[in-house]
């Protein structure tokens, strides 16, 4: 495999966020605050899960970790290196170690784009050796690789993705975000649009993929239920704040801020017919 | 809920769609009943066809491509496949309505959410010009709209997510359809809003005594709110029953699968 | 597929090869030296008509030049016009919409403005100026009507790129470290190809006619060579007693205008991104 990008520096979190905040300005001369003096450490192997609702600034956090956005304050340290201190190359070189695999798996890739090109941009983009005509057996040989260990065949690298179902093309994204080798992978609501059924295999790939390739992984959702299977450890966040951060069987256990429980209480329950009276409204 | 006949009755739908690229039978043979005052839950993945059932139901996919090669949809025994588009007209939103997943995209983005209102009720209920106004600040109060006078003089976008929601069912209820069919409401919802919807269609049903038809993926939301449950797969029902037949003594290996992939919270504590 | 099974848009794509066939094959096709005088024979009559001969089927001019050749040769001047106008404006066009769409802030904002103070100006005015300016000659009135057409390429690729960069596989790409030009070309570019298609079709057709115009009111090329414009200003004179000397150019002008707007709608159905997905 080949690893590209700056070396961590030893015996520092994979991720620090240190009073993160991000502005944007509002409707006339107003600002918000998307994200509001957030300071979190993402540890080495961990799944660190980030759970809120709409507004809660959970996606420009995500944007911001991944240097997609500039802060307003505060710093981002990936594997101890601040990401606003490196210049635009030495940040396009890091990006090898950081991969994301976004929600939506339609609008994930280029619709002109065939299977084996879609999964080979990190490499191509990272490692100057895959590029070429000449190169061009190795990148496929590569490529089928990344395929086979997400559970797609080898044949689909010819295909294009309107051919595929929103399983397949989470597959397809997850395979992209790993052909870079990367160290941490960005999870942002990878199975909000997928029916049940795939959600679970797709919940069971990830976990398989961290336990082969030891990733670190920052997960969003909002789903408490999803987030319970997978995240080692959880921050709640709430209009831009983290209200609670901890263990996961701690937080969801033993909730201590009221914003957690109302959010822990709203989860619908595949058992509540059971206690619900016949007939009447919704039970707890 | 209630034993007499049902308000809806879906007897052994067919619908296909007539596409270049040939026939697509979404729904093979599809029955179901509603009755007054109870919610049914169709539950099922996408493409199991749950939501080409329910469009039949007010004959809302679009015909061509859409076709009904069999079955019938008997509202109080009418058959709807059999009216002419006009006599169609006057049953949307008196007798039966729907509200979709995203309210966004059916509410009209230019216009005052009140004179949305307003303007389904002038034309289900005849009201006045000034009557109707006064009468959707009314609506928009009953389904829970906090200071409804100001809203109404809103805009779309300038309601979040779960106003627009019940913007949607007001406007569904204006009509006091008899049947009120929910696509997927609250699956573009936060969960904390979610909840709320559910128990707002909870309490209109009981309220009106509605036939409720909640079309979902999610077992959670089934398991809240439904009285009884359909599941779909592949265009055909594969189980129906009550809620707590379902859910406990599945027949199907499809019905357990589902349950079984369903995230649930386990206690931890 | 869309174009194949739309008959109206076979019969159109059917015109545009007999065009391209008649320019690139004028000597081979025509029958006669276009700039022949022959003063004995001047505004003879189609080969239909009293007094007509097989040996002009569409009749001759004013100077007893041969119509059908004349007209043959003069699709030289109008595909050649067309196609270059569109390629040049297409170029400047895309290239300017797609950085102002996908840099944004002040490049943007000039680039925009620039073109929205040109949309304003009546373009034939433009390039009457213009060609008043550098002259006439056929390298001019293509630089002259490839220049007055880049705006609506550059609006219509901006607009693209502008809800295009904010698709997810882009955001992806930028997380990937993939740089702005690679973007660009990989991803912005192939993805607005086809809205371009479709406005150069209708650009051809306006070059044409705009060619056509331009020598209609002898700023167009230098008089020896033969359009369809020139023919046209020439048989004006003698519409009254003589019509097939401006009637045919006339025609020619309109079919061709006519099939490469129907090729576009065609296009436009292919470019759909629901026709595409098939």
């Amino acid at each position: 495999m080949t690893t590209t990008g700056a070396k961590p520096l030893a015996n520092r979190p994979m991720l620090e966020l240190d009073g993160l905040s991000r502005e944007f300005a509002g409707p006339g001369a107003t600002r918000t605050l998307a994200v509001d003096d957030v300071t979190l450490t993402v540890e080495d192997g961990e799944t660190l899960a980030l759970v809120g609702e709409s507004g809660s600034g959970k996606t420009t956090l995500t944007r911001l970790l991944l240097g997609l956005l500039e802060p307003t304050a505060g710093t981002v340290r990936f594997e101890g290196h601040d990401l606003a201190g490196l210049s635009p190359a030495e940040m396009r070189a890091l990006r090898a170690g950081m991969q994301v695999v976004l929600q939506d798996p339609y609008s994930s890739m280029n619709p002109r784009m065939k299977v084996t090109d879609i999964v080979a941009e990190p490499l191509v983009t990272h490692d100057l050796t895959y590029r070429g005509r000449r190169a061009r057996p190795r990148l496929r040989e590569r490529v089928g690789e990344l395929l086979e260990s997400v559970g797609l065949p080898d044949r689909v690298q010819d295909r294009y993705p309107h051919e595929f179902s929103g399983g397949q093309r989470q597959r397809i994204s997850i395979a992209r975000a790993l052909a870079s080798s990367p160290r941490l992978v960005v999870l942002d609501e990878p199975t909000s649009a997928l029916d049940v059924s795939v959600q679970s295999q797709v919940l069971d790939l990830l976990a398989e993929l961290q336990r082969q390739h030891g990733l670190t992984y920052v997960f969003v959702s909002h789903n408490l239920a999803v987030v319970q299977r997978i995240a080692d450890r959880v921050a709640v966040l709430r209009r831009g704040r983290v209200v609670e951060c901890g263990e996961t069987a701690a937080v969801l256990g033993a909730p201590e801020h009221p914003y957690t429980r109302e959010l822990l209480a709203a989860v619908p329950r595949p058992d509540a017919y059971r206690t619900r009276t016949g007939g009447g409204t919704t039970g707890g | 809920m209630t034993t007499d006949a049902p308000v809806l009755e879906i007897r052994d739908l067919h619908v296909d769609f007539r596409l270049a690229t040939g026939p697509v039978h979404a729904v093979r043979g599809v029955s179901l009943t509603a009755h007054a005052g109870e919610t049914l839950a169709v539950v099922g993945e996408s493409g199991s066809g749950k939501s080409a059932t329910m469009l039949a139901a007010l004959r809302l996919n679009p015909e061509p491509p859409c076709a009904y090669p069999g079955g019938q949809i008997l509202l109080d025994g009418r058959d709807l496949l059999a009216l002419p588009e006009k006599r169609l007209r006057e049953v949307r939103g008196n007798d039966i309505a729907m509200i979709f997943q995203d309210p966004m995209t059916s509410l009209d983005p230019l216009q005052r959410v009140g004179n949305q209102v307003a303007e389904v009720l002038r034309r289900h209920r005849g009201a006045s010009r000034a009557g109707a106004r006064e009468e959707a600040v009314r609506a928009l109060d009953e389904v829970g709209i906090p200071d409804p006078e100001l809203r109404a003089r809103q805009y779309p976008h300038e309601l979040s997510g779960g106003l627009r929601q019940r913007v949607m069912i007001a406007t569904a209820l204006v009509g006091r359809p008899r049947v009120l069919i929910a696509d997927e409401p609250t699956t573009a919802l936060d969960v904390t809003v979610q909840r709320q919807i559910l128990d707002l269609l909870a309490e209109l049903r009981a309220r009106h005594g509605m036939a409720v038809v909640l079309v979902t993926h999610d077992l959670g939301v089934v398991a809240e709110t439904a009285d009884r449950v359909v599941v779909m797969n592949a265009g055909r029902v594969v189980e129906h029953g009550s809620v707590a037949e379902v859910f406990e003594t599945p027949r199907e290996q499809y019905t357990r699968d589902l349950l079984a992939a369903t995230p649930r919270l386990e206690p931890t504590s | 597929m869309t174009v194949v099974r739309n008959r109206l848009a076979l019969a159109a794509l059917g015109v545009l090869a007999l065009l391209v066939i008649a320019a690139v094959f004028s000597p081979l096709l025509a029958p006669d030296d276009p700039a022949k005088q022959q003063l004995l024979a001047r505004l003879t009559p189609p080969a239909w008509e009293g007094g007509g001969s097989l040996a002009h089927p569409l009749g001759t001019d004013q100077l007893g030049r041969d119509v059908l050749s004349r007209v043959i040769y003069g699709s030289r001047v109008s595909l050649l016009v067309g196609i270059g106008a569109a390629l040049l404006a297409g170029v400047v066009g895309a290239l300017c919409g797609l950085f102002a769409g996908f840099r944004g802030g002040w490049p943007d904002r000039i680039l925009m403005r620039f073109a929205d103070i040109q949309l304003a100006f009546p373009s034939l005015l433009l390039a009457l100026a213009i060609v008043g300016f550098l002259g006439s000659g056929l390298w001019n009135v293509v630089l002259v009507l490839g220049f007055t057409g880049w705006v609506a390429y550059a609006r219509v690729v901006r607009s693209e790129v502008l809800s295009l960069r904010t698709r997810d596989y882009v955001t992806q790409a930028r997380a990937t470290g993939v740089t702005d030009l690679t973007i660009m070309r990989r991803h912005l570019l192939p993805n607005v190809l086809p809205h371009l298609a479709t406005i150069a079709t209708l650009h051809i057709a306006a070059a044409i006619v705009a060619e056509a115009s331009l020598s209609y009111l002898g700023l167009g090329v230098p008089k020896e060579t033969v359009t369809w414009g020139s023919m046209l200003a020439d048989g004006q004179l003698y519409l009254g007693t003589s019509w097939w000397v401006a009637v045919f150019p006339g025609l020619a002008l309109m079919l061709t205008s006519l099939a490469i707007n129907i090729t576009g709608d065609a296009l436009r159905d292919v470019a759909d991104p629901k026709a595409y997905r098939r």
